[in-house]
């Protein structure tokens, strides 16, 4: 465990550093800053669009941090050939893979929680300037606990962002593995509802259609010979991120049971788990 | 693990390798057979892309041979523990610049499993040795390449290894940087240790190392001593002097297999002892002997006689 702790303690040193995560930071604040203004434009609740806005704004940067991070931090190591001097040394290299990976889930972590205190004022902001300031904002306006959830959660969506960058990042090159990991995490927020439509939506569809003699013609049904199988590889190999996207039940209600959680935790860390497996197979292979 | 067994072991070591899948396979290693016994000075020479780089990255555990074996102290170099006894400085050594030296050591020495309390004086006592105590807490990238060389040296020996390799340590450096290197290797094996290093600056090895192996296209051309290497009989003999006439010279100089005018002193070297004692009396009945010497094969001659080229490069990736 030691290795693996002097490294992750290494790569947080190194990427604590890296410009993009201020650039990409910085925007998200902006992004939040930006929500009070929708809020105020808004028709509905201008404090449920602050919430919600503030929450995706977190997910989104949060996986972009991990993506540009994230992509590039194996390859850094072979660029710049620090490796040389680490895998020459009686270290494994699932140590060396675990110590990068926990090392930047630290590192995003802590920009987390600074987007997270940006976020938690906005609304603090935008509660109080609310139509109605007789009512306490700590207690009925915001969820706070349910708010602080919803952060945990995006923080697990992250951890599988960077298991995948760390996959990608450990045989490509960093602007492939950029690419195959954002295409992975917006895949990933769909994936949930194109498997839906071709395990239970078209089914059902084409069982009505049948019932009532009528002959489908649009471009699902059409395919769905095709379409079926590959749906199911994409949902069985990408993540599927809705499993952390307790947004709006944390804003709208009804609040997320706890076997949600538990279910989305579980799923991030076993997600995760092979996706690091799989890197570490692949990096294993590796010749520098 | 053998006890008596050598510092390394290579027997038909061969390491093939592909750029793109639609490319041939390229060798880069070809049956490769190396003993380097312990407490020797070993080195390991070779023009650019002759496979030292190569042989040396599978030794540290960089890369996999693809045929043949490599053991470290009778223990093959695929498993980890192997690595406990090799220290490792590869070729023009990179570090973490925001580190300083320092916490570099510390961070390599945790690596190495070496205790916290360990690990203090340790890096006090590495930083000495590298001559680097003064700069122990400046980052390391304001540090000179001279002092990031001998940082990998450092870095190297953190864990006290019996066997030290070295990929072309004097590379890039100037006369004072090597001149240090130089000694750390030699301080290094006053401590006991087993130095094996690559390079193809060939007065370094000749200076140093007490048996040295050449390779050519990833083939071992030839090891052992320097003794064993290098032709033992004179190559030349030289003999140089001054005061003598256009005449006199151009006749010498039509025997000679060399002539050079340097600095007002006349040079001519001859194939043979009864061409250069008609010489050396021509100087001391017309002008003023200056100098008589013969000259031995040196490894750099040996080199060019062995691979008949002087270090073109072969097409293998590495060095």
């Amino acid at each position: 465990m030691g290795k693996i702790f002097q490294i992750a303690k290494n790569t947080f040193r190194e990427s604590i550093r890296d410009k993009v995560l201020y650039v990409i930071a910085f925007f998200a604040a902006v992004m939040m800053l930006a929500s009070l203004a929708f809020g105020w434009i808004s028709i509905g609740d201008q404090l449920q669009v602050v919430q919600d806005f503030s929450l995706a704004v977190l997910s989104f940067f949060g996986a972009l941090m991990a993506v540009f991070i994230g992509a590039g931090l194996i390859h850094k190591e072979i660029d710049k050939r620090t490796i040389y001097t680490i895998i020459s040394k009686p270290v494994q290299r699932w140590q060396f893979l675990l110590g990068k990976y926990l090392g930047l889930l630290a590192v995003l972590g802590l920009a987390m929680i600074g987007m997270l205190a940006a976020s938690l004022a906005f609304v603090a902001y935008a509660a109080w300037t609310a139509k109605n300031p007789a009512i306490p904002i700590w207690t009925e306006r915001v969820a706070w606990g349910w708010y602080a959830v919803a952060m945990l959660m995006i923080f697990f969506e992250t951890m599988v962002v960077v298991s995948l960058a760390m996959l990608f990042g450990s045989v490509t090159s960093p602007i492939l593995s950029a690419i195959f990991t954002f295409t992975a995490y917006l895949v990933g927020q769909v994936s949930a509802s194109i498997n839906y439509m071709f395990t239970t939506f078209v089914p059902a569809k084409e069982s009505v259609a049948r019932q009532t003699g009528e002959i489908l013609t649009d471009l699902a049904s059409q395919l769905y010979f095709l379409l079926k199988p590959l749906s199911l590889l994409i949902y069985y190999l990408l993540p599927d991120l809705s499993y952390f996207q307790l947004r709006n039940q944390v804003v709208l209600g009804p609040p997320p049971t706890g076997e949600q959680i538990f279910t989305g935790m579980l799923y991030g860390a076993g997600y995760s788990l092979a996706a690091l497996i799989l890197a570490v197979i692949l990096f294993d292979r590796k010749r520098f | 693990m053998r006890s008596e067994a050598p510092a390394i072991a290579i027997r038909g070591l061969t390491h093939s390798y592909q750029r793109n899948f639609w490319e041939k396979r390229r060798l880069a290693l070809e049956n490769l057979d190396l003993t380097v016994d312990r407490g020797e000075i070993y080195g390991f020479l070779g023009a650019n892309g002759a496979g030292k780089t190569t042989t040396i990255k599978i030794l540290a555990g960089l890369q996999r041979q693809t045929g043949g074996r490599a053991e470290i102290f009778g223990v093959p170099v695929s498993r980890p523990e192997c690595r406990r006894r090799i220290g490792f400085m590869p070729e023009n050594p990179y570090f973490y610049e925001y580190l300083t030296a320092r916490e570099s050591l510390d961070f390599y020495g945790a690596l190495c499993d070496l205790p916290g309390s360990e690990r203090s004086p340790r890096i006090g006592e590495l930083l000495e040795f590298v001559g680097l105590a003064q700069a122990a807490d400046i980052r390391l990238k304001e540090f000179s390449k001279g002092m990031r060389q001998r940082l990998g040296i450092a870095q190297a020996i953190v864990h006290r290894p019996p066997l030290v390799i070295l990929d072309e340590p004097m590379s890039g450096l100037d006369p004072i940087g090597r001149r240090q290197v130089r000694q750390a290797i030699l301080d290094l094996h006053a401590g006991g240790a087993t130095i094996f290093f690559s390079s193809h600056i060939l007065s370094d090895i000749e200076m140093i190392c007490h048996r040295a192996a050449l390779i050519d296209r990833g083939r071992l051309v030839a090891d052992g001593s320097l003794a064993e290497l290098l032709d033992p009989r004179e190559l030349e003999i030289e003999v140089g002097g001054t005061n003598l006439d256009a005449g006199q010279t151009a006749a010498l100089a039509a025997t000679a297999g060399r002539f050079l005018r340097r600095e007002g002193e006349l040079l001519f070297s001859f194939g043979d002892w009864e061409a250069a004692y008609r010489a050396v009396d021509v100087f001391r009945r017309h002008g003023r002997l200056t100098l008589l010497r013969t000259v031995k094969e040196s490894l750099e001659d040996y080199f060019m006689r062995s691979t008949g080229k002087a270090g073109d490069e072969t097409g293998a990736r590495d060095g």
